[in-house]
């Protein structure tokens, strides 16, 4: 059994935070760059010049990304040979807190939601223990910064599990075509389907920590991507919503097993901040 | 599409009426700053009767910035999805405001709205907040500092960007239904 000691685990806590902050992933940038050139309206293509500039500026001077400093959201995966002997929640909180707190980001959550009262920063933690070869030893951790305008276009639908393929696909492309222009897009679609429900919320989120491009190992789901994808960029929302055809950079579906009566679907837009990092102990 | 360059608060709302759907409005002067909470605040009366007479034809947006830091006089400075406010958008249009700053699209009422107040919606760079922070020159809290980054401010902006997205002729840049 490894040991992973609370100051490497904190040491990756810090570093997630600040990178995401302030950096956006390769993948990202590159898939903007490839928009860029494609795409023909000229008010798109200025909202995408901008969104690069904007990273930019991010990295050099070290102002966030998005002023919404979200929640972050953290994906802690541990291999079945290593042991995390302290209490994961807490130290995500207190460094989460600190990090927030040195760098000057928003804090942007309340204590209470109905009541409104009371503010904290705060990091949501989802831990999992996996049993794949290439983590026997290892813990992943990986997090995504989200924004309450992402937050707010993700939804959780049951369906009848007589529902057909097709059905599912125009139910989804219309959901997110109507959600776009309350976020910021062009945005990336994580999409979960099937499990119990929270875990079909949870595979789509997890679904956006994938490369931008790589497609679902499974064809059936790989084609149904590219699908959703196309009909989308289609509508001609575009950057902003301000028209052209960039409105979704790419779609990431993931399946888990499911009972016999039930088909549950989640949808997760992620905004074009999109601030994902990983790190492996 | 043409570019306008608009000092606020507007001496004339003549101005206004010339502004087409996809026109770039460049903003300069003051404008107030406030969302959510405070919309609902001002909605239910309790903005105090002192502050109202400063928002005869403002601009107001939709923000909550990051604090200051290295020498920056604000942090990261985007707006918020716009359609949260629209509820209460009636009701800040009626003590002067005239001007919209967010991002996304507005239900119908608001444009509606924007045609009897002869008021705007423009749309600025969202997810841009580190971009848009050369815009703002200085801020100031105005009320409300209990709602820390969500309180009621004013910024002090010069060019600040946005397109507009409803005009006063209630005509609006999208084509879906909302």
């Amino acid at each position: 059994m490894r040991e992973i000691t609370k100051e490497q685990f904190v040491s990756a806590i810090r570093t997630l935070l600040v990178h995401a902050n302030y950096f956006l992933p390769e993948d990202f940038l590159q898939a903007i760059k490839t928009a860029i050139e494609t795409e023909v309206n000229l008010v798109a293509k200025d909202v995408l010049l901008k969104i690069l500039n904007n990273a930019e500026i991010s990295s050099i001077t070290k102002l966030p990304l998005c002023q919404d400093t979200g929640i972050p959201q953290f994906f802690v995966d541990i291999g079945k040979d290593v042991c995390l002997n302290f209490d994961i929640n807490a130290t995500v909180q207190n460094i989460t807190a600190e990090v927030y707190e040195n760098e000057k980001l928003r804090c942007s959550c309340v204590v209470d939601p109905l009541k409104r009262t009371g503010k904290l920063h705060f990091g949501s933690v989802y831990i999992q223990c996996l049993n794949k070869d290439e983590l026997d030893r290892r813990c992943k951790i990986s997090v995504l910064i989200r924004g309450g305008g992402s937050e707010n276009t993700s939804v959780f639908t049951n369906f009848l599990p007589t529902t057909n393929k097709e059905e599912i696909i125009t139910y989804i492309t219309e959901t997110i075509i109507k959600l776009l222009p309350y976020t910021c897009p062009p945005v990336i679609v994580g999409i979960g389907v099937g499990g119990v429900i929270e875990e079909s919320m949870i595979l789509a989120k997890k679904s956006l920590l994938r490369t931008i491009g790589i497609r679902n190992k499974d064809l059936f789901y790989a084609e149904i991507e590219k699908q959703i994808k196309d009909a989308v960029n289609n509508s001609g929302i575009g950057p902003l919503g301000l028209g052209g055809k960039t409105s979704v950079l790419d779609v990431f579906i993931e399946a888990a097993p499911t009972h016999i009566a039930t088909l549950p679907v989640s949808i997760v837009l992620q905004c074009h901040s999109y601030r994902k990092h990983t790190v492996v102990l | 599409m043409k570019e306008y360059k608009v000092i606020v608060p507007l001496n004339d709302t003549w101005i206004l009426k010339q502004l087409n759907v996809g026109d770039r409005l460049l903003l300069s002067g003051e404008i107030y700053v406030f969302r959510d909470q405070v919309h609902k605040k001002i909605h239910n009366g309790e903005l105090p009767d002192t502050l109202k007479i400063n928002f005869h034809n403002s601009a107001v947006y939709y923000c909550a910035a990051t604090p200051p830091k290295n020498n920056f006089v604000i942090g990261s400075c985007g707006p918020t999805s716009a359609y949260r406010m629209d509820e209460y958008t009636e009701t800040v249009l009626s003590i002067g405001f005239r001007i919209m700053i967010g991002k996304g699209y507005r239900s119908s009422k608001v444009v509606e709205l924007c045609k009897k107040f002869a008021a705007i919606y423009a749309i600025t760079y969202g997810g841009c907040g580190a971009l848009l922070n050369k815009y703002v020159k200085n801020y100031e809290l105005v009320a409300f500092s209990d709602l820390g980054p969500e309180a009621m401010y004013k910024f002090y902006v010069s060019d600040f960007p946005s397109i507009v997205a409803i005009d006063t002729n209630g005509n609006k840049i999208w084509t879906v239904e909302t």
